[in-house]
């Protein structure tokens, strides 16, 4: 399911054991696809072990993010690692609130604090 | 007579319904109100596919721009919207061809949002409305969609038939501007 006018959904960056994932698009069923198959490429290869997801470019999540947070979550968790996130403006801290995602994703104000968090294994 | 069952969501508390076909489950867009000057009403039509999402919900927070919403009551019709949709287009028509239709209408204070598709219906809208409750889980769904719907809407009102489709209704007051 490629994109037609290429419009880049999200960003995946590997910052040492730390997979940053960053939508650069709305979070939703349709932007959820292309997170998934982008985020899971290095996921499955094994190469990260904790996750850090990054929503300070966007301004809309629903259900659907929950589901990728969550899928992700599973993926890494069995392995002792973590996920937590950072960016997160006022539409998705309501998603993420009313959804119960912060008792396992734990939200830090910048990218710098959650990556220092999540190497010293304090996430 | 075909029947449908229904569920009507208002402040926590969830009533079931059963109901004929003649009560209106697929009436024409403006039947209720034949259009009149009190009551504002449009409806689009867009195929069941993902990309149409962020459009049906930009529609309808513009759509209620008129009301003066708060950013957050805003973002409440946004998520609603992007569930109703997303529902008819994963469950509603499996990811499959299909046609949704979206209704919004304004009274004084209040917007009302009707999501409509024609495919496979709901066997049993309680239990799907369940938080956490999916049917497809292999597709990493949460199972929030009606739980979110519920939460930022006033009301929710679902009417389904199996085989024949489903229709979510939403209502949300919005406060005055000061």
């Amino acid at each position: 399911m490629e994109e037609k006018n290429g419009k880049e959904q999200v960003i995946c960056e590997k910052d040492g054991q730390v997979l940053i994932i960053i939508p650069t698009s709305d979070l939703d069923h349709h932007c959820a696809t292309f997170v998934r198959k982008k985020a899971d490429e290095t996921i499955d290869r094994g190469e990260v072990a904790h996750l850090l997801f990054d929503f300070s470019k966007i301004r809309f999540m629903d259900s659907s993010g929950i589901g990728v947070i969550m899928g992700r979550y599973k993926k890494v968790i069995f392995q002792g690692g973590k996920i937590a996130c950072c960016g997160v403006g006022k539409e998705v801290d309501r998603i993420l609130t009313v959804s119960g995602l912060y008792r396992i994703m734990p939200c830090y104000p910048g990218r710098k604090e959650a990556l220092h968090a999540l190497k010293e294994g304090k996430a | 007579m075909e029947q449908f069952q229904g569920v009507i969501s208002r402040a926590g508390e969830r009533q079931v319904f059963m109901g004929e076909e003649s009560m209106g489950i697929w009436e024409e867009p403006g039947a209720e109100s034949g259009c009149k000057l009190e009551r504002n009403e449009v409806a689009i039509e867009f195929c069941a596919q993902s990309r149409n999402e962020s459009f049906a919900r930009m529609v309808a927070a513009a759509y209620t721009a008129q009301l003066n919403p708060t950013m957050e009551e805003i973002s409440d019709i946004k998520t609603a919207v992007s569930e109703a949709v997303t529902n008819a287009v994963i469950h509603g028509y499996s990811g499959g061809d299909g046609i949704i239709r979206m209704r919004l209408a304004l009274s004084e204070n209040e917007v009302q949002i009707e999501v409509t598709d024609h495919g496979v219906g709901i066997e049993n809208i309680l239990i799907a409305m369940e938080p956490m409750y999916t049917t497809r889980p292999d597709m990493e769904r949460s199972g929030m969609g009606f739980a979110f719907m519920e939460a930022f809407m006033d009301e929710l009102e679902v009417r389904s038939a199996l085989g024949r489709g489903t229709i979510v209704r939403m209502k949300k007051k919005i406060a005055p501007g000061v």
